[in-house]
C-alpha cells in the first residue's frame, strides 16, 4: 500500500561529527550512514541550545555541504525563536 | 412623448430552477421587442429599459450579467451606451440588437467592446437563449483569465510587501525564508489561522531554484485519513474496485517543485508515518504498485498548532517533528504588526477591485484606517481580506470612509473614544454627556451614509424625527449652509456612479428630467424590473409637495419635542 513499505535500513552507523558557532549559537552535527538494499543514504542530526532537528540527505547528495548550510540556518532560526 | 408601458410583474423562479439566474437587461424603445424577447428568454431574469438613461440607471441599481442593447434609442445611441458601460464595467457582456444590418455597424460595435451583433429577426429571437449562453461562457473564461492574472500580480505585490514589511518580527522571518529557499531543507511555518502562512510558503518557493516547478497545496485536514494514501501517492489501474485508470498523487504532481502541507498538525499517526517515510527516502509508492517511484519534492509544512506541544502530549511523532523543525518560523499575527495594516488593506482592495472588474480600487480614508488600526483582527489577514472584498463590492464611493466599515469593527474604536474622554479634564464632571453626544454623531453619520445621504430615511431608521436629526447635525457643525444639506449627502450624491451620464448637453435627449421619472417614457421609472417592484423611500419623499413636506416636518418637530 502507498508508501507503507517498511524501512529497509539494515545498518545505521555514526560516521562523523562536526561542531561550529553560527550567530553566537553553538551547533553540533552528527552524521549517520544508513545502508540498505536500496543503497546508502545519510541523515544529519543537528543539536543546539537543547533543540534538535534532523536533515535527510537525498541519495547521492553531499552530506557535508548540506550540513554546513543546515547548521547555519538552524542556528539563525533558534536565535529568531529566542 | 407617450409610450406604451409594461406592467412589471414579479417573475417567480420556477421550482427546481436556479435561484440566482443570470440577469439580462433588455434596452429597446419598442414594446414589441420586449414582448418578443420575453417569450424566448426562458429562466433568465429580465429587466426592461426603454432609454439609454434608464439602462444606465438600471445598471447602477441592479446586478446585470448581459445587456441586449438596441442601436437606436430615443435619448441617445446604443453605441454611446455601450461606450459608457465599457468605461465603467468589465463584467457585463453586451449584445447589440438592431433592425439595420449594415456591416459597418457590426464592426463598430465589436470595436467598442460588444460581444455580439444581432439583427432583429425571428430566427435570432428564437436563438437568443444560445447567444446569451455564449456571452456568459465568454465572460466566465475572461473572468478566469483575469483571476489568474490578478492572482499572479497580487502574489507579486504580496511578496513585495513581505520584503518591505515594517514589522521587525516578520522581517526576520522573511530573511530566514529567503536564506532557506535555495536549500532542500524542510520548513515548518507556524502561526494563527489567516496570518498568511501559504503566502510565505509561496514566497520560499518563488525564491528557490524550484520556482519554475509546480507549487502544490494540500490541506491535510480536508482529506479523510482513509483516502490519504491514494490522495498523496496516487494509485495504479486496478489497485481497488473502481480504479479504472492510473492516477498520480500530490507528491508526484509536485515533482520538481514544492509541496505545501497545510494544517500538518492534523495528521493522524498513520499519515505521520507515511510522511516520515517520504521525507527519509524521497520515494513514494502508488497504491497497488510494486516499485517505489523517486520524487524530487521540497516539503513546506504549516500549522496553527504549537507542534512542540503536540509532540510533548504524544499526538505528533518526534522523529517527524525533528525533520520539519530545521527551519521553524512563526508568522506574527496581524495585531502584532499594525504598521503593515495600511499597505495590506490597500493591496487587498486592489486585488478584489481587479477580480471584480472594478478598474481603479477605492482609496482608504484616514478615518477608516483608524478604525481598522484599532481593531485586533482575531481572523488576521483572512478577516481583513473578507472585509476589503465586502467593501469593494458594496461601498459606492471612490474612497472608503469610516461610515463604510461595519459596526462590529467599531467596538475597539468606541473603547478608545471612552478612554480618550476619561483622560480629558473637562470630561470629569460631564463624561456621560460628552461620550453619548460623540456616539450619537457617529451613529447619525453612519445611518446617513447607509441611506445614501437621505436624511429622512436615516431619521426613520434611527427612530427620531427629521428635525431632531437636522438639529443634531447642526450641533455637530455638519450642515451645509448653501442648501441646508449635510456635506455627507452631497458627497454621496457626487459618488453615485450614474450621475455623470448623460453629459449635460445630452440631458434634453433623455427628456430633461434627471430624476429618471417623466423622461418621456410615460412616467415609467428607470428600469422596470421583472421582479418585486419597488421605489426607494427617498424618491417618494422627494416627490412630496413643499407644503406636505413642511407639514410633516412640523409634526416631526412637535413629536421630537414631546
Amino acid at each position: 500500500m502507498g508508501a507503507t513499505f517498511e524501512p529497509s535500513e539494515s545498518s545505521v552507523e555514526q560516521v562523523a561529527e562536526i561542531a561550529g558557532v553560527h550567530g553566537g549559537v553553538e551547533v553540533r552535527a552528527v552524521f549517520y550512514a544508513l545502508r540498505s538494499s536500496r543503497g546508502m543514504r545519510h541523515e544529519i542530526a543537528l543539536e543546539a541550545s537543547g533543540h534538535r532537528a534532523v536533515v535527510d540527505v537525498p541519495r547521492g547528495g553531499n552530506p557535508r555541504s548540506v550540513a554546513e548550510r543546515a547548521m547555519s540556518i538552524f542556528a539563525e532560526s533558534l536565535a529568531a525563536r529566542v | 412623448m407617450s409610450q406604451p408601458s409594461v406592467t412589471s410583474q414579479p417573475q417567480r423562479p420556477e421550482q427546481g430552477k436556479e435561484l440566482a439566474a443570470p440577469t439580462v437587461l433588455v434596452v429597446d424603445d419598442e414594446e414589441s421587442f420586449h414582448r418578443n424577447i420575453a417569450k424566448y428568454l426562458g429562466h433568465y431574469r429580465r429587466i426592461n429599459a426603454y432609454t439609454g438613461w434608464q439602462a444606465l440607471e438600471a445598471l447602477s441599481k441592479h446586478h446585470v450579467d448581459v445587456v441586449l442593447l438596441d442601436l437606436n434609442l430615443p435619448d441617445t445611441t446604443g453605441f454611446q451606451v455601450l461606450e459608457q458601460i465599457r468605461k465603467e464595467r468589465d463584467d457585463i457582456e453586451v449584445i447589440m440588437c438592431t433592425a439595420h444590418s449594415e456591416i459597418r455597424n457590426a464592426v463598430e460595435a465589436v470595436k467598442k467592446g460588444a460581444f455580439d451583433f444581432l439583427v432583429k429577426s425571428y430566427e435570432n429571437y428564437q436563438n437568443i437563449h444560445e447567444h446569451i449562453r455564449r456571452a456568459l461562457e465568454y465572460r466566465r473564461t475572461k473572468r478566469e483569465l483575469l483571476e489568474s492574472r490578478t492572482h499572479k500580480n497580487w502574489l507579486r505585490e504580496a511578496f513585495h510587501l513581505l520584503e518591505n514589511t515594517r514589522s521587525d518580527m516578520l522581517s526576520l522571518v522573511v530573511r530566514l525564508a529567503r536564506r532557506v529557499a535555495d536549500t532542500p531543507l524542510t520548513v515548518l511555518i507556524e502561526g494563527e489561522s489567516g496570518v498568511g502562512k501559504e503566502v510565505l510558503a509561496r514566497y520560499v518557493h518563488s525564491c528557490s531554484d524550484r520556482a519554475d516547478g509546480p507549487f502544490v497545496t494540500v490541506n491535510v485536514s480536508a482529506v479523510p485519513p482513509t483516502l490519504l494514501g491514494s490522495y498523496w501517492f496516487g494509485h495504479v489501474k486496478g489497485a481497488f474496485t473502481g480504479a479504472d485508470r492510473t492516477n498520480i498523487g500530490k507528491f508526484e504532481l509536485a515533482d520538481g517543485g514544492t509541496l505545501f502541507l497545510d494544517e500538518v498538525g492534523e495528521l493522524d499517526g498513520d499519515a505521520q508515518l507515511k510522511l516520515l517515510r517520504v521525507l527519509q527516502e524521497r520515494e513514494i509508492e502508488r497504491l497497488g504498485a510494486n516499485e517505489p517511484t523517486p520524487v524530487n519534492v521540497r516539503v513546506l509544512a504549516a500549522t496553527n498548532k504549537r507542534l512542540h506541544d503536540e509532540v510533548k502530549f504524544g499526538r505528533f511523532r518526534e522523529d517527524l517533528y525533528f525533520r520539519l523543525n530545521v527551519l521553524h518560523v512563526t508568522v506574527p499575527p496581524l495585531r502584532d504588526r499594525p504598521e503593515d495594516l495600511p499597505e495590506l488593506a490597500r493591496l487587498l482592495l486592489r486585488k478584489h477591485a481587479g477580480m471584480m472588474g472594478r478598474g481603479e480600487a477605492p482609496g482608504l480614508g484616514v478615518g477608516a484606517l483608524e478604525v481598522l488600526r484599532r481593531y485586533d483582527w482575531p481572523g488576521n489577514i483572512r478577516e481583513l481580506e473578507n472585509l476589503m472584498m465586502r467593501l469593494v463590492a458594496l461601498a459606492p464611493r471612490t474612497e472608503i470612509r469610516e461610515d463604510d466599515i461595519p459596526p462590529e469593527y467599531w467596538l475597539p474604536t468606541l473603547n478608545q473614544v471612552a478612554d480618550d474622554f476619561v483622560a480629558r479634564p473637562e470630561a470629569r464632571s460631564n463624561l456621560f454627556h460628552l461620550a453619548t453626544q460623540q456616539f450619537q454623531r457617529y451613529l447619525i453619520r453612519l445611518m446617513i451614509a447607509r441611506s445614501h445621504g437621505n436624511k429622512r430615511l436615516a431619521a426613520r431608521a434611527l427612530g427620531i424625527s427629521y428635525t431632531t436629526l437636522k438639529d443634531k447635525l447642526r450641533e455637530a457643525g455638519e450642515v451645509d449652509p448653501e442648501d441646508g444639506e449635510s456635506s455627507i449627502r452631497s458627497a454621496a450624491r457626487v459618488a453615485r456612479p450614474s450621475a455623470s451620464w448623460p453629459p449635460p448637453d445630452s440631458v434634453d435627449l433623455a427628456g430633461g428630467d434627471e430624476s429618471g421619472e417623466g423622461n418621456g417614457r410615460g412616467g415609467r421609472s428607470s428600469g422596470d424590473v421583472e421582479g418585486p417592484h419597488f421605489r426607494l423611500e427617498d424618491e417618494r419623499t422627494a416627490a412630496e409637495s413643499p407644503s406636505a413636506r413642511s407639514g410633516r416636518e412640523r409634526r416631526g418637530r412637535s413629536s421630537s419635542e414631546d
